[in-house]
């Protein structure tokens, strides 16, 4: 660990405008900056005893996530659960740019198959769908659909297409809220575009685009890859959405990946509803495979549509034939931890010297963290642990 | 996700439930239980000298780990006919299981059914932390599995956390495998068990089956051996919920858009978050009366989720009084 010496050089490093007193830029001992001692920076990072960094470099990542994860919110907070969601693909000239590896696109295809298997495995009752805009043109390629089987196939085969011109977001957005036409009311509507370019080619006045896209209760957020866009922005911005500009490839995905946990509802524009699902059972195992009305391919197993008795081969799903959503509790149950999220940990304070206190969750002696709910001590493999894993607290369950 | 090599070490979590009020109903004892649970201890050390082992104990109360733990107490007489390495097992494990027992209070009439439930989401989010710990600070592939050895009952307001911990051993291809020893069938457990891709399995001691011969058959085979290995089928487990009004089974439910609650009929508000729904014939524009669930609805949720995914409905309630 770095020894507190260097860390206050750290925090020091940063001089803020506001610091200075009424003597302008004097620092701390009345000099000015350019009398004060030299400050290494480079002395936070340490070598351990084979010569390699990379521990320090992991316990700076660690504090970076750490002081992320505190800032989340815990309240119960109402959220969308039931989701629908549109991704936007830019398939522009900018995106063969080779500032991301190999290039942009195919880094954000890598990034978005990470996507849609993460956000089905926290959202499984959701939807998603997918557009790519090239050539002032969107073309949808994937309709709303809760597999991610055929986003994945569109993404593997049609999106690695070629890239050409330049990309439209009132195209794009006009597509995305077509397509979100049919979701219903109690659903959160979305669009999250993940974009390179700087430009954009619209037919008419985007103005226009959102007022609708308001009007529709539509929330679009965006991941720029280059910088921000002042029209980008105020799109998210009045939408309740959330703008980001990735400063490199981690953090493309960190702020690709804040779109996964379902947004807090806000109160004026939420309407709740009950919606009817199906619940149902195992089909029986015959000698003679049948076929599923979702694939039209024959299989021994499956599930049978409580309201029409149709064959479907994976939950959940909606029955093709009479259109009743098909789930299994569990899958309900993958969403309780949005809707009850665990308590942060913080750090503990002073203990008597010589108490050797033990992780309350793994047993481990070196236990530096608390539980503001339970006030149990744990260590900083079990915080880790707990808020991205496992999602609840071993001491207040 | 890496395929399991025949050479690829184990680790193993046990979770005992030594329920005491549940274990005074079973007709094999604690400590011949123990017994037998100690001799499939030894025959998984026994298998490759890189396994490796914790046992939790729980009961309604707390959750301790006894192996491995730290010996302040003198160490135990040196027996030269017991393998060095099992003798410690087994003498941590008993003498854990020991104190846990001593230091319970006794049970209170008055209590019921609360006595009769152990803090099982609370085991297995510790197990998840042990093998999270474990895995990350070995250099080889390590392949984790638990072994719950479940006597007390389901425990309504556990319903949240065990899911959450479910999903989390999923995650981390972590396989569950259940060994119910009294009392019913398990709801909750069972799921563990099919979405972990682990067994569920149910000894009947009052007509004979052996514990002993479950666990060596069944639970002692590691990933890579159960790939070859045919298990017993689970009948079919039912994952249909239940409706949290009258309790019974649905297959058609109204499902609460904001706190995910089943019903078997719509209603025009909802009995747990206490939701307005938005009616299509009459427009409110009020359509929420508050934006927070409160801690209490959590608990009626909890509650009220335990109910819905029981499958015996006017059972339960019949045998609490």
């Amino acid at each position: 660990m770095a020894n507190p010496t260097n860390e206050a050089m750290e925090e020091d490093d940063y001089i803020d405008i506001d610091d200075t007193g009424p003597e302008g830029l004097k620092g701390a001992d009345g000099g000015y900056a350019w009398e004060e001692e030299y400050k290494r920076s480079w002395d936070v990072i340490q070598e351990d005893a084979s010569g390699s960094i990379q521990s320090s470099i992991t316990d700076l990542n660690s504090q970076r996530s750490r002081k992320r994860r505190q800032q989340r919110s815990t309240e119960t907070l109402q959220r969308g659960i039931i989701r629908h969601v549109v991704l936007v693909i830019d398939q522009s000239e900018n995106m063969s740019t080779r500032d991301l590896m190999p290039s942009r696109i195919q880094a954000t295809l890598a990034l978005l198959e990470q996507f849609v298997g993460e956000f089905f495995d926290q959202n499984p009752i959701s939807q998603l769908a997918l557009v790519a805009t090239k050539d002032g043109l969107a073309e949808k390629l994937t309709d709303l659909s809760g597999n991610p089987r055929d986003h994945l196939g569109a993404l593997r085969d049609k999106a690695s297409g070629d890239l050409a011109g330049e990309p439209s977001l009132q195209n794009a957005l006009e597509l995305g809220m077509h397509a979100l036409r049919r979701a219903p009311a109690h659903g959160s509507r979305e669009i999250v575009c993940v974009f390179g370019s700087l430009t954009t080619c619209d037919p008419g006045d985007i103005e226009q685009t959102l007022r609708a896209l308001q009007a529709a209760e539509v929330r679009v957020s965006m991941v720029h890859l280059a910088a921000e866009v002042h029209v980008f922005r105020r799109i998210c911005q009045s939408t309740a959405g959330v703008f980001a500009v990735a400063a490199d490839e981690d953090h493309m995905r960190e702020s690709l990946f804040e779109n996964i946990p379902p947004p807090a509802l806000v109160k004026e524009r939420a309407t709740a509803d009950m919606v009817q699902m199906g619940f149902p059972v195992k089909a029986q195992m015959g000698e003679v495979p049948s076929p599923c009305v979702c694939h039209h391919e024959l299989r021994f197993a499956g599930f049978l549509c409580p309201r029409c008795g149709a064959k479907v081969c994976g939950l959940p799903t909606d029955c093709d034939v009479c259109g009743l959503a098909l789930v299994s509790a569990p899958h309900l149950a993958r969403s309780y931890r949005h809707l009850f999220p665990e308590d942060n940990f913080r750090e503990a304070g002073k203990r008597t010297a010589g108490a050797v206190v033990v992780c309350f969750g793994c047993g481990a002696k070196d236990a530096g963290f608390e539980c503001v709910g339970c006030r149990q001590a744990f260590c900083l493999e079990c915080d880790v642990f707990v808020h991205e894993t496992l999602h609840n607290c071993p001491g207040c369950v | 996700m890496s395929e399991p090599l025949e050479s690829d070490a184990s680790l193993l979590v046990v979770v005992l439930d030594i329920n005491t009020s549940a274990w005074s109903t079973s007709p094999l004892p604690l400590d011949k239980a123990l017994q037998q649970i100690i001799i499939f201890i030894n025959g998984y050390l026994a298998l490759k000298p890189e396994n490796k082992l914790v046992v939790l104990a729980s009961n309604k109360r707390e959750c301790r780990c006894l192996y491995p733990v730290d010996h302040t107490s003198a160490t135990p007489d040196q027996d030269i006919q017991v393998y060095e390495q099992f003798r410690v097992v087994d003498a941590s494990i008993l003498a854990g299981v020991k104190n846990m027992i001593i230091n319970t209070e006794p049970p209170n009439a008055n209590q019921g059914i609360e006595e009769a439930q152990s803090l099982i989401a609370r085991a297995l989010s510790k197990a998840l932390c042990h093998i999270h710990r474990v895995t990350e600070s070995t250099l080889s592939k390590i392949w984790p599995r638990i072994l719950i050895l479940s006597a007390a009952e389901d425990s309504p307001r556990e319903y949240i956390a065990l899911m959450n911990s479910i999903f989390a051993a999923q995650k981390m291809s972590v396989l569950i495998d259940i060994c119910k020893i009294i009392g019913r069938d398990s709801v909750f457990l069972q799921q563990a068990a099919e979405i972990s891709g682990g067994n569920y399995l149910k000894v009947d001691t009052a007509r004979g089956e052996s514990l002993l011969q479950t666990l060596l058959f069944t639970c002692l085979a590691d990933h890579y051996t159960r790939e070859i290995l045919y298990f017993p089928g689970n009948e079919q487990i039912d994952f249909r919920a239940t409706c949290f009004c009258h309790k019974k089974v649905v297959d058609i439910g109204f499902v609460c858009s904001v706190c995910l609650s089943i019903f078997c009929r719509p209603a025009p508000v909802c009995s747990t978050c206490q939701t307005k729904f938005s009616i299509k014939l009459v427009k409110t524009e009020s359509a929420l009366s508050s934006s927070a669930l409160t801690s209490n609805g959590k608990q009626i949720l909890a509650a009220s989720e335990m109910s819905a995914l029981s499958l015996e409905d006017e059972k339960t309630a019949t045998a609490a009084k």
